[in-house]
């Protein structure tokens, strides 16, 4: 699957999933899920059930965690690797 | 017996703000109107499919919106529950004109509640249908979520706990909470409970067989069960000094209250009602009265075989020969068994009742039980000068509560 593939699908994820008051004001794939989308750490049990749902990962509590949870970019690049690694 | 100082004895606990949501109405005035009427709350149950279960019969809060003057934007996580809760607490302190002194580290929260359970029932339905609901909704399952989340809105920042006493926990809210005033914590109180229908609530009690087949019909020899009902109510407690102090008009003074445990069986109430009379009694000491006294007794009267019986054995047992004179009668016949708010939308009902120097009935009463011998204001509210009543719940489990009420002048 393709980088901006799933980012689209993370986005996806976010906006049917997630209960957030964007008033149409939709993020882009580079901004910050806590800062600009006003996501919480409710909403990221329900992101990585989202997640691990769709793509068929398993997300892993590390200290990594964090940097892969900053933007849909950045956790879109996380999942791929994940993808990737199950594959091989 | 009740280890108290003179000062703590001294003080009397007020009640100078109610608010209630209910099957039988909205608002203070809504519902003691229907008090006085013997107004029938218990309906079809619209809420669940209630195909193959004992009752089709609900008390269900009908038409409800949050009060105008509630800032919306602030309560967008909150459950049905929580929201009744929250129009019973805008109700009762804007009834105290409280609305400039609740903010203070000298007001706290005390509540019985059941905890959103229709959100775990919601979630776990959404689950198994394949919805993939959000979990965010599970953070309402917590009892303890309504009370921190009206002390949140309200920015109350003294004591505040939850009540997890099954059907006597808004009664009880109400003791601990007066005691908090009493041994110094705080100078007012919000105190209550609240309770949402729910299909796991429902399926629980139609397991225990303990739902009505019919109507609600506590005392009645007939009777067969409980009907579910749902609502809040919140009252203000204060000490007379900060009552005085800020000119606050005063319902009455919880006078006293007795807690005891039948340590017997985890649903069945004990027998003989010894529990209840001990709890009963308690209260009575504490307020230093004798029971020739009480004239009104607001009962637990769910309705089941065992309770009514048991509770009649306790009064009579109690009150010897007075329990003749008194007036005993469940709401519960009009509104069904709120759980978790009984207590407390039951001695709102009393502190109307006694304020208003009138009698609330047990409606659907046809026919006369001999185990259930006293005089249980059958169908028609009666107006009566009186100075005493108590507000009784007997909770699963053998937990007792008896709150003693004394009119105010």
């Amino acid at each position: 699957m393709e980088l901006n593939e799933i980012a689209k699908e993370i986005r996806n994820i976010i906006l049917t999933r997630l209960d957030l008051d964007l008033d149409g004001d939709e993020p882009a794939d580079d901004a910050s899920l806590f800062e600009d989308w006003g996501i919480d750490s409710v909403d990221v049990l329900d992101l990585v059930l989202g997640i691990e749902q769709v793509f068929s990962v398993k997300i892993k509590q590390d200290e990594e965690i964090e940097k892969h949870f900053f933007s849909i970019a950045t956790l879109a690049e996380y999942i791929s690797e994940e993808m990737a690694a199950a594959t091989a | 017996m009740l280890a108290r100082t003179m000062d703590e004895q001294k003080m009397k606990v007020v009640i100078t703000g109610v608010g209630v949501v209910s099957p039988i109405g909205n608002t203070k005035e809504q519902f003691e109107a229907s008090l006085l009427a013997g107004r029938d709350g218990i309906s079809i149950n619209e809420f669940h499919d209630t195909q193959g279960y004992r009752s089709n019969l609900a008390g269900q809060v009908k038409n409800f919106s949050l009060p105008k003057t509630i800032d919306t934007d602030r309560v967008k996580s909150f459950a049905t529950v929580d929201q009744y809760a929250l129009a019973a607490a805008e109700e009762a302190i804007l009834d105290a004109h409280a609305m400039q002194h609740v903010t203070s580290v000298r007001t706290g929260i005390v509540l019985g509640s059941g905890g959103s359970v229709i959100d775990i029932d919601r979630y776990m339905q959404g689950s198994l249908n394949g919805e993939n609901p959000s979990a965010r909704k599970l953070m309402n399952y917590s009892p303890d979520t309504s009370g921190t989340l009206i002390a949140e809105y309200y920015q109350l920042h003294g004591p505040r706990t939850s009540i997890m006493t099954a059907c006597s926990s808004g009664a009880t809210a109400i003791a601990y909470g007066a005691d908090l005033i009493r041994y110094g914590y705080a100078d007012m109180m919000l105190v209550g409970g609240c309770e949402s229908l729910s299909y796991v609530t429902l399926s629980g009690f139609n397991s225990l067989t303990a739902l009505a087949t019919g109507k609600c019909k506590p005392f009645d020899k007939e009777r067969d069960g409980i009907v579910l009902g749902e609502g809040a109510a919140i009252m203000i407690l204060e000490s007379e000094e900060s009552a005085k102090k800020r000119g606050a008009t005063i319902y009455a003074e919880l006078a006293g209250y007795g807690l005891t445990a039948d340590a017997y069986h985890i649903t069945a109430p004990h027998p003989d009602g010894l529990g209840m009379s001990k709890a009963m009694n308690i209260a009575m000491t504490q307020a230093g009265i004798d029971k020739s006294q009480v004239a009104y007794i607001n009962a637990h009267g769910t309705g089941t075989e065992l309770n009514d019986k048991s509770e009649s054995q306790a009064i009579g047992h109690v009150f010897g020969e007075h329990a003749a004179q008194l007036c005993v009668s469940s709401t519960k016949s009009m509104m069904g068994h709120c759980l978790s708010a009984a207590g407390a939308i039951e001695t709102v009902a009393t502190v109307l009742a006694l304020k208003g120097q009138f009698v609330p009935p047990t409606i659907n009463y046809e026919t006369t039980d001999p185990d259930c011998p006293l005089d249980y204001v059958p169908n028609t509210a009666r107006n009566l000068a009186y100075e005493y009543a108590m507000s009784n719940s007997l909770a699963f489990g053998g937990n007792n509560t008896s709150l003693l009420l004394k009119a105010w002048s």
